[in-house]
Order: structure tokens, then sequence, then C-alpha cells
């Protein structure tokens, strides 16, 4: 219908890398996409038993306060699971964002992941 | 829509005695009769015009009658056209077939009876009659389901009554009016002639029954301004329950059986898409009420300092936010905060004020910005995990200008002060996760200058830098009206433009 403005499409990719598997996101993460990205973040951790996580944000344009709860959530579900979880890619505004809420350096492991 | 006139029947025949008497048959069975004498005459005036029925020869001196059947039956506009087809030879039964399988609706051989030739007519411009009804009836019902959605999808009422006002128009083909009243009690009505536009509406004041009425009228009895013409109305009203408004449809026209049917059908549906409507406004308006009584009830009065406030809250058709501010006195220090939980929701609501209670009660205690901030990250931590907030705090001293800020995870505060504005910047954690934090920030807030806090959606646009907004910001605050109210209300104005996707809150403070 003509009012369902619907914003860019949340996406993701999946591939498997030597020691770990990466999901390349792509789009806008916020409340409407937040469980999705939970969702495909623990799935991935989940059907790959003994890999690392890397989240790519490179294709992400946006992301706000929801959607960066959704990347803590699996942050904190690797480690639960025993895995590293690393983040790169984020640039523009996702990397500003991620940085005033602090926990960019958490996210791509330039700090210790358990305080 | 006017009464059908009588049916019109073109008799295709080469034999001139022979459409003669065909011709006064069907005349004095009350048909209008128009003659062709053979195929291309009969095509040429069925271009021109379009007939209930063609009465067509087999045996034509140009085509064969049964191309011109098929020609008839394959094209788009004339395919519903029935055909019966007549034989001047005794026809074997597999000539009998072709005419039937080409498309022909029935098949007469000569000699003809007239009685059977009238009942014949008549049989198959009852069957005709009867597929045209039950194809419009499904038209109008795939009308009344499209209506029925896009009502359902429009976020609100003055969308809806669009909605609704259009869909009526495009199902009757006539101008139509749909109007209610909104939660706030007032009446609109949206008309559509053409482009639909809204107007007030003063509904009449007679009593209308539960459940559905259908009336009709002119324009002057049913208080229509602007209405298209004077003839007919037709009003529909819905009314779900004793003390909920009812709601109604005007159409222009005079409407027949089916049209009763269907605009009976629309009312209901757009009564309740109505109700629906006002429901979700109600439950927004208490989600506010309960959320801004979990705000403070009114700032506290400081000797040597000047406060404003604004809290704008997200349109309607967002969720409420968790936008939250605190001020208050505690032992002479004024504490000042602002925060915002992840989320939108009711919930989100709660959680601030949880934070915010938290808040107070370890201020009272007298402890330092950082550790009240680590206090109230431990405590979300234990008691609501997987909650996350923004918090910048600041305990100021009134009398001599001296403050400490922790801040968790929250845009940067300004300080204005001899009309440059400066980003008070104290990279933390925001609250919920547990990590490791830095010592405080001091800085003095000297005589005259201005302190700014806001949360993000006085700056977040998604296609546009944080960063860069707070640049923005930065600037456009660094001139202070001397009325902090006019300085804030000048902020919202230059940089947001409602309805606004997400609340926002801006607390300014100035010493004296």
């Amino acid at each position: 219908m003509e009012r369902a403005e619907l914003p860019p499409q949340a996406t993701h990719e999946v591939d498997v890398l030597s020691g770990a598997v990466r999901v390349a996101l792509a789009g806008e993460f916020d409340l409407a996409t937040e469980a999705d990205l939970a969702g495909w973040l623990r799935q991935a951790i989940l059907d790959h038993p003994g890999l690392d996580l890397e989240v790519d944000l490179h294709q992400v344009g946006f992301i706000d306060s929801s959607g960066i709860r959704g990347l803590l959530i699996a942050h904190r579900f690797a480690g639960e699971h025993g895995r590293a979880f690393r983040l790169t890619g984020a640039r523009g505004t996702v990397r500003e964002v991620l940085e005033i809420v602090d926990v960019y350096d958490m996210l791509t492991g330039q700090q210790p992941t358990s305080s | 829509m006017s009464a059908p006139a009588e049916p019109t029947i073109l008799v295709v025949d080469d034999r001139a005695p022979k459409r003669y008497l065909l011709n006064s048959w069907l005349t004095r069975a009350g048909y209008t009769v128009a003659e062709a004498e053979n195929g291309h005459d009969a095509m040429e005036q069925l271009q021109r015009r379009a007939f209930d029925m063609v009465v067509l020869d087999v045996k034509l001196p140009d085509i064969s009658g049964l191309d011109v059947c098929r020609w008839i039956k394959n094209d788009p506009e004339r395919g519903g056209t029935p055909v019966i087809h007549v034989s001047a030879h005794a026809t074997a039964s597999a000539d009998r077939t072709i005419g039937l399988v080409g498309g022909a609706d029935a098949y007469l051989v000569e000699p003809i009876d007239p009685h059977e030739l009238v009942a014949t007519v008549q049989a198959v411009l009852r069957y005709y009659q009867a597929r045209r009804q039950a194809e419009q009836l499904a038209d109008g019902l795939a009308q009344l389901a499209d209506t029925t959605l896009a009502v359902t999808m429009a976020g609100t009422f003055d969308e809806l009554l669009t909605a609704a006002a259009s869909g009526a128009s495009q199902l009757f083909g006539a101008a139509a009016l749909v109007a209610t009243e909104s939660l706030d009690g007032r009446w609109t009505a949206a008309l559509a002639d053409g482009p639909v536009a809204m107007h007030p509406w003063d509904p009449p004041t007679d009593k209308v029954p539960i459940g559905s009425r259908i009336q009709t009228g002119t324009a002057g009895e049913w208080n229509l301004a602007q209405w298209p013409s004077d003839a007919t109305v037709t009003v529909a009203t819905a009314r779900l329950r004793a003390d909920r408004p009812s709601l109604y449809v005007a159409v222009a026209l005079s409407a027949d059986e089916r049209e009763t049917q269907l605009l009976a059908q629309l009312t209901q549906a757009l009564g309740a898409a109505a109700e629906a409507q006002r429901a979700q406004d109600s439950d927004h308006r208490i989600a506010i009420t309960l959320q801004r009584s979990l705000l403070p009830r009114a700032l506290p009065t400081v000797a040597g300092i000047d406060l404003a406030v604004r809290y704008e809250p997200a349109s309607p058709e967002a969720e409420i936010g968790g936008d939250f501010y605190e001020l208050s006195l505690h032992d002479g220090q004024l504490l000042i905060a602002i925060g915002d939980v992840v989320g939108h929701s009711l919930h989100a609501a709660t959680v601030m004020a949880e934070i915010r209670y938290a808040l107070r009660a370890y201020a009272i205690e007298g402890h330092s910005p950082g550790h009240i901030v680590g206090l109230i990250d431990e405590l979300m931590v234990r008691l609501i995990p997987g909650e996350l907030a923004t918090l910048c705090l600041i305990v100021l001293d009134p009398q001599t200008g001296r403050a400490r800020m922790a801040n968790a995870g929250h845009l940067p505060p300004l300080l204005i002060a001899d009309g440059t504005s400066t980003q008070l910047r104290h990279r933390a954690p925001l609250l919920g996760l547990n990590r490791p934090r830095p010592a405080d920030l001091e800085f003095s807030l000297t005589k005259g200058s201005t302190l700014l806090l806001y949360t993000d959606g006085l700056i977040e646009r998604r296609d546009c830098s944080i960063l860069g907004r707070v640049e923005e910001l930065s600037e456009l605050a660094a001139t202070v009206e001397p009325d902090l109210e006019s300085y804030c209300e000048r902020l919202l104005t230059q940089l947001t433009s409602p309805p606004n996707e997400d609340d926002v809150a801006v607390v300014a403070l100035r010493r004296l």
C-alpha cells in the first residue's frame, strides 16, 4: 500500500571463514529489526559450534540504541558459549553511535569481554 | 444508477422477410430491435454501440455467422454479449455443436416457433443478468475488502476518514462523505468528490439506533456542505454501542437493493475501524499520561539558578519513549540528570521510573555522580537484566558553580559561556552492562553561563552524522535567550520537525 514506506530492509549473509563464522549485516537496525538481528546472530553461533562470531557492519547505514541492544545480546550469548565476538566494518554514523554509548571497543574486541 | 432500459437486440439476417418476422416477434415481446443485413454490417453496428443480445443467422453472404460469433466472444468489450444462432437449414447436431462451441448461447433451427424464440431470448438474458449481478457483487465485495484494509492500515483518524471516503466513492461511483467523532470529541467529515477534503461537521441531532440504519434524503437535510448535487442522498449509519459515537456514510445516489446491502456492510466495517482507532488513540493517551506521571511533577526553586525543561512526546503513531530527566536539591546540591531507556513502550517508561527513583535514593545518601551511576548500573544488572539506558548525571553546587559530571553513554551536554559552546565529553559505557567507569569530569559553571542537556530525539536523523548534528546543535545553542523557555523553544523549532519520531527532552540551566 502507498503509506507503507518501508525503511531499507535489514538483511544478513552468513559465511564460514577459517575459525570464525561471519555474519554480514546490511540495512538499518532499530526497534523494528532488533529481534531479527539478535536471532540471526544467535542462530549463527548455534549453527557453527566451535567457531567465533564476526559481525560485519560495513553495509549498515544506521543503527539506533535498539540495534545496539541486539548486538550486545549476541555479544553476551557468544561469551556464554565460550566464543569470541568481533565487530568489524562499523563506519560513519554507525561507528559514532557505538562510540557515544562506549561499546565500540568492547564489541570490536579491543577490551577484554568481561569485567 | 439509472434503471435499465428495455433490452436492445440486434437481428442479423440477409433475408429481409425473415428479419421482418424476427423483428416483429421480438418487438411484440417488449424488446427494442435493430437490424443488420450481413456480417460486416453487424460488426460495424456492434462497434458503434453495445447490444444486450445478438440474434445471428449462421449462413450470411459475406462472413460465416459462426465467425461473427467468435469475433464477438473474443472481443474484450463485447465478449459479454449473448448470441443466439438461427439457422435456415435443417442442421445436423454436429453443426449445432460447432455453433455452441464457438461461443453461442443457444441455437434455433427453422422453422422457428415465435414462442420458443422469445422464451429462449428471455432465458439467455435472465442468465446474463444474473451473471452480471454476481460479477458486480464480486467487484463490490473486492472493493469493500480493499477499503476495509486501507482504513485498518490508517495510522491516524484523518487518514482513516480519507481512505474511507475515497473507498466509498470508488465503490459506488459517486461522491461520498464519511463522518465520525474522534477521541477528542471533534466531528470531522471527509468528502470524496474526486480528491478528498476534510471539514468539521455537525451530526444530525436525532438519536441513532444501535446497529446500522439506511435512510435517504437531500443534501440540505443531512447538513452536507459542498455536496455536488441536489439529487437524492443515501445515508447509512453504524453505531456499535450506546456509549460510542456513530459513523455516517453518505453517497450521492439512490441505492438499489445491491448497493444498499453493500453500503450497510461498508458502514459497519468503517464503524468498527473507527472504533479500533479510537481505542488505539485512547491507549496511547493513557500511556502518555502514565509516563508523564513518572517524570518530576515540579521544578525545584534554586536561588541563583534559572531552569527550563521541555518534554515533547513522539507523534501519536509512535510508541512512547523512555526519555527522562531529574532536577532536585539534596543538601544544597542540585542534582541534574537526563537519560533515555532503550526501547519504546510503556515498559521502557517503567524502567525509566525505576532508574529515576534509584537515582534520587542514592543522591540522598550523598554519593558522587560516578558512584551513583555505578550503583544504578549494578542495580540494573541484578534486578532488571537485559535493560539498557543512557544517563548523564551532574551534581552542581549553586553557590560556587563547581560541578561534577558522570556520563553513561549519553550525548555530551553543552556548556555555553561567553557566547561559546563546549561539548562536555565524558565517554563511558551505557547502563546495564556493569563495565568499568572512568573518573568523574569536573568543571565550573561560571556566573551567566548555561548548561544544556538533551536526548537524541532533538538531533537524531537517519540521514545525518550524529556528531555532525551535535555540532549543529552546539552552534545554534551558543546564543542563549534571556528567557530560557524561549531558548528551548527555539532549539526545538530549529532542530525538529513535528510529528517527532521519538520523544525529545531538553533541560536548560543558567547560573545567575
